[in-house]
């Protein structure tokens, strides 16, 4: 009786003591890889005070009040505000723009057209965790419009569309190319100049249905409050502009809230079409400017066209916008960069300033820009600060529920779970390169090459199956060039280059110098250095029938690496067409 | 062993019958802790605090109180003089009730524990609470050669009065209830010299909080302790006979 109770109470006691200790709360002891504490961090129209976030491997594994959990980096983010990596939903993406964007902290862009043959690595790319140095791209590939639609003048292949029959066809040639949703342009009643042309109504009304059919989201580029309501009668998704020729009535109010459409002002493209200048301030902005490369700079500067062109009112478009966000139309955040006026990544921050003016809150801009668009695009794991989301947050020194303009107040950009690097031009080389003997680089009094090695070579498309074709020759102590830039590539070019087998050290120079004549327009001098692997340094310069010398700031060339430097190429920018041009005396000084 | 378990099972029978005795030093550590972690908790390590040196506490009371005053009625009513001359060896006996002890300060200690996880939101790893148990659990050793002193040397009124005398002051200047920093210098010298002051500092030190000394000087001093209260204990259990 008494061994009994013995071993009754003990087992007792023994096996409570073990469960108790077994169930009682364990921190998560993971290993993070890195850890922000004590954040202010907002998701979905909410501010959680004093947060704690565990990531890992490239996501955000906890989200807590208090992580007890140790880490390889550990961010103090005490009285910083972190809210989600943001979307730009409607850009042109090519280039370096998923890095300028990220730049500022864009870490998925919605791209409205651009060259179906960058799509399956675009898809690629989005879904490694490692591509840390490039924004996420989702895209609807080709665009559809009619012949001499509108899309048609950017020298990208397009298959246009003329009547309702061939949608079918179209649509799930896009679903294969890798389209993530249906853009198409409606513009009959508006268009810019008088050879253009645009889908009819009932093209591109067979085209939603057609992307419906296929599972995809099909929306609409109009122009006129007329095009727009076409849209919405033939059950449109989405616009990817505000109208801004006339103000919104209320019948277009209602019909837009019952079916449920959102809307991308893009109000930034709107305003530089009417010659608003607030790109200029943008562009003064000392948080802005200092991470923009000099074309960049030049490109929010620029404008359209010289006239204000007919239905881009910017008051009317703000206002429509403030009607219908008011009406309780879904409205998303897009900068349509690179348009004149706009740039990747700045320009999306500009958008959400005014996205506030015209009537938002400083949350629902956030949302506008995260929440929202990865929602309604379908874009998973994205958008939100909580567990499971792809690491890609932003640390703001200060909060944008205070001021929308503190979203350019960055302290951190991390993608992926990686900390970007805002200011690092790229990693260093491999290949060792080579001190250059002469800064004199060509004469041209008898040959193509120089003393470094260096020889001019004709560059163009065709290695990329584009259609361009470009002849030089010495003449006359001066280099001739003849280039005929034709559509095919995306980014058609030809024209000359002095490039080097091995790279070279050039950094003891400061500037680049050459005289040049020819076919009047905007050129680009590009410059090549080792470790570049997407598109090369640019500035642009001015030629005319008249010799004239240009000369570069080598710093200019922005993430170019002087001391392992590829060569220079002297083209006729991103333009289709002839141009015959000479060069001579091109200098390092 | 098999006397060893039948005393064990005799003691445990004893509290069992009297639950008036042992409810008290049960329930007692885990309402003050429930009532100084959750009522008049201001920041948030002080839940963490009060676990460690609250264990210690809810450890003290079966020990000291089970073994002074369970030791003095029972040599008062001659129980302890048949044991001492009973076939099975004294020392059985003594391991019964310090067994027995410990299974009390166990069930003390739980409730304890599932409040400060599931109410005071503390975590600790696995590790951390299973030494945090461990260290709780072993403060019976030194709390119970205390007892056993005290209930060999006074008789029963005397040792109910000496006990609590020395359980309250234990708890006080060892910093259980309130801090020993908190103390005038005084007060923390005398905390020195009690051996609570260095169980609450060893299981301060196994959740991480840093004491004022390092783990190794608190058990050192334990020790030291534990052998001087032997030594008091033998001298005792000697004089009695």
């Amino acid at each position: 009786m008494l061994n009994k109770t013995f071993w009754v109470s003990t087992i007792a006691v023994v096996l409570t003591a073990l469960i108790v200790l077994l169930i009682l709360p364990k921190p998560n002891t993971e290993q993070f890889d890195l850890l922000i504490v004590n954040a202010n961090t907002y998701s979905d129209g909410e501010i959680h005070p004093q947060t704690d976030i565990g990531i890992s491997n490239g996501i955000i594994q906890q989200v807590s009040p208090n992580i007890s959990g140790s880490a390889t980096t550990t961010i103090d983010a005490q009285g910083k505000t972190l809210i989600p990596g943001l979307t730009d939903a409607h850009t042109h993406t090519f280039g370096d723009g998923l890095k300028q964007a990220l730049k500022f902290g864009i870490t998925n862009q919605i791209d409205m057209f651009t060259a179906p043959s960058i799509l399956s690595n675009a898809i690629k790319q989005r879904l490694d965790i490692n591509n840390t140095q490039n924004a996420d791209l989702f895209s609807s590939g080709m665009l559809a419009t009619s012949s001499r639609g509108h899309g048609t003048q950017y020298g990208i292949d397009i298959e246009t569309l003329s009547n309702p029959e061939e949608a079918t066809a179209w649509v799930s040639k896009r679903k294969i190319e890798g389209s993530d949703f249906i853009k198409l342009v409606y513009m009959p009643h508006m268009l810019h100049s008088q050879n253009m042309n645009s889908l009819n109504k009932a093209t591109a009304a067979a085209v939603i249905d057609a992307s419906h059919n296929a599972g995809l989201k099909a929306v609409a580029h109009i122009s006129s409050q007329r095009g727009a309501q076409d849209m919405l009668n033939a059950g449109i998704d989405g616009l990817v502009h505000q109208f801004a020729d006339s103000e919104v009535t209320d019948a277009f109010l209602q019909q837009a809230v019952k079916q449920n459409i959102f809307v991308i002002p893009t109000l930034s493209v709107i305003g530089s079409a009417d010659h608003q200048e607030f790109s200029l301030s943008l562009a003064k902005n000392n948080l802005v400017n200092k991470h923009l490369n000099s074309m960049q700079q030049q490109q929010l500067s620029s404008r359209f066209h010289s006239d204000k062109l007919p239905g881009f009112n910017y008051q009317l478009a703000a206002l429509n916008t403030k009607k219908m966000h008011a009406a309780g139309v879904t409205i998303l955040a897009g900068s349509d960069a690179p348009n004149p006026g706009t740039v990747f990544g700045a320009s999306l921050h500009q958008e959400l300033q005014l996205l506030v003016d015209a009537g938002l809150s400083q949350s629902q801009a956030l949302n506008a820009a995260t929440s929202l668009p990865n929602s309604i695009f379908g874009i998973t794991k994205r958008g939100h600060i909580k567990t499971g989301q792809r690491a890609n947050i932003l640390i703001l020194n200060s909060s944008p529920l205070d001021n929308i303009e503190n979203t350019l107040d960055i302290h951190t950009i991390i993608k992926n779970g990686v900390i970007f690097n805002r200011d690092a031009k790229y990693e260093p080389n491999a290949t060792q390169p080579a001190a250059i003997k002469d800064g004199q680089l060509s004469d041209f009094s008898n040959s193509l090459t120089n003393n470094n090695g260096m020889r001019w070579v004709k560059t163009d498309d065709a290695i990329r199956n584009g259609k361009s074709t470009v002849d030089i020759n010495l003449d006359d102590n001066t280099l001739y060039v003849n280039a005929n830039v034709r559509s095919g590539f995306v980014f058609p070019w030809a024209d000359a280059g002095l490039f080097t087998e091995t790279p070279l050290d050039i950094s003891q120079y400061s500037q680049l110098s050459f005289r040049v004549r020819g076919t009047k327009g905007q050129y680009t001098a590009l410059a090549f250095s080792e470790d570049r692997t997407n598109l090369p340094a640019m500035q642009n310069f001015k030629v005319d029938e008249r010799w004239r010398t240009v000369q570069l700031n080598i710093t200019d060339f922005d993430s170019f690496d002087a001391s392992s430097t590829n060569g220079f190429a002297l083209v006729a920018a991103n333009k289709v067409g002839q141009f015959e041009y000479y060069i001579d005396d091109v200098k390092l000084h | 062993m098999m006397a060893l378990k039948n005393e064990i099972g005799a003691e445990i029978l004893k509290a069992i019958r009297a639950p008036e005795f042992i409810a008290p030093t049960l329930l007692m550590p885990c309402a003050f802790y429930a009532l100084f972690s959750l009522v008049f908790n201001n920041s948030t390590n002080n839940s963490l605090y009060l676990l460690a040196t609250y264990g210690v506490f809810a450890a003290m009371g079966p020990a000291i109180f089970g073994f002074g005053i369970g030791i003095a009625t029972e040599r008062d009513r001659g129980w302890l003089q048949l044991k001492q001359i009973a076939p099975t060896p004294a020392y059985y006996y003594i391991a019964a009730k310090l067994v027995t002890t410990m299974l009390f300060a166990a069930c003390a200690l739980m409730p304890i524990y599932l409040i400060a996880g599931f109410a005071s939101d503390i975590t600790l790893t696995q590790s951390n609470w299973v030494s945090l148990f461990a260290v709780h659990i072993s403060s019976a050793i030194p709390f119970a050669l205390i007892g056993l002193s005290l209930g060999l040397m006074f008789s029963t009124n005397g040792a109910i009065a000496v006990s609590n005398i020395i359980f309250l002051s234990l708890a006080i200047f060892g910093g259980l209830w309130v801090p020993a920093f908190v103390f005038s210098s005084w007060m923390q010298t005398l905390a020195l010299f009690t051996p609570s002051y260095h169980l609450a500092e060893l299981a301060l030190s196994t959740v991480n909080a840093t004491g004022e000394y390092t783990p190794i000087t608190n058990l050192l001093t334990i020790t030291m302790m534990s052998i001087l209260l032997t030594v008091l204990a033998i001298w005792a259990w000697s004089k009695g006979h």
